[in-house]
């Protein structure tokens, strides 16, 4: 993480429960980022990751994601897999940051 | 070797395998690709088959109860584990947003309930991360 921050680039984590739920793992995990709460899964549709059902009870959540977005809003960089035990690596982050286009 | 020593390294061998991708996902922070391929794991647990196969040839006859037992016990945590990890977190296809065009904007509230909107980053890369959440 420190080195996803020393390139420069922010880091902000988007899931379907509330601020409540949210300040508790932040605190308890430590977070050094936003965790930003989508209850009605607003930003998650615009995002195309929906996972209907896939939580307890039935209830749609966000597909494990990550998207890069350069310095003028554009998406570079997108890691969804069919499987969600499956995450980028650091790596496979900081190569895409790397890669991205200088800001105008 | 005697079977009963090959049939006990290889249930071991099946066990450490499996308690080991668990040991790795929740407690170390820094073998990813194990947790996404677990490749040392399948090692282990295919080792331990063929060493619990070994220990059921080996056995004579009337003492293969046992070594029977444990490849059984052994081929049940090989299908565990694969349900584990092929079966269990397999999730609809989806392919996100569109490269190379503009990220949704959006207004959410943080952890604090501030307001945080896609805008206050613009003029540095975002990396945003879907969670599934229901932690």
């Amino acid at each position: 993480m420190n080195d996803i921050k020393g390139r420069g680039a922010a880091i902000a984590g988007v899931v379907v429960d509330p601020v409540a739920t949210n300040a508790e793992l932040a605190h308890d995990a430590g977070l050094a980022f936003p965790l930003l709460a989508d209850p009605d899964l607003g930003v998650i549709d615009a995002y195309g990751l929906r996972h209907v059902a896939g939580g307890h009870g039935g209830v749609d959540i966000a597909l494990s994601a990550s998207v890069l977005i350069d310095a003028d809003g554009i998406v570079r960089w997108v890691f969804v897999t069919r499987n969600f035990r499956v995450r980028p690596t650091p790596d496979d982050v900081l190569a895409a940051i790397d890669a991205l286009p200088r800001a105008h | 070797m005697r079977p009963g020593r090959l049939a006990a390294m290889g249930l071991t061998f099946g066990l450490v395998g499996l308690a080991s991708y668990f040991a790795v996902v929740f407690l170390v922070p820094w073998l990813p690709t194990v947790r996404n391929h677990a490749g040392p794991n399948w090692l282990l647990i295919v080792a331990g088959l063929l060493l619990s196969l070994a220990a059921v040839m080996r056995a004579t006859a009337g003492h293969r109860f046992v070594p029977a037992a444990l490849l059984g016990v052994n081929l049940t945590i090989a299908g565990v584990f694969a349900t584990i990890l092929y079966v269990v977190p397999v999730v609809p296809p989806a392919t996100g947003p569109a490269l190379g065009t503009a990220a949704p904007d959006f207004t959410l509230a943080d952890q604090t309930g501030k307001p945080v909107r896609s805008s206050d980053f613009r003029g540095s890369p975002l990396l945003l991360v879907f969670y599934r959440g229901h932690w």
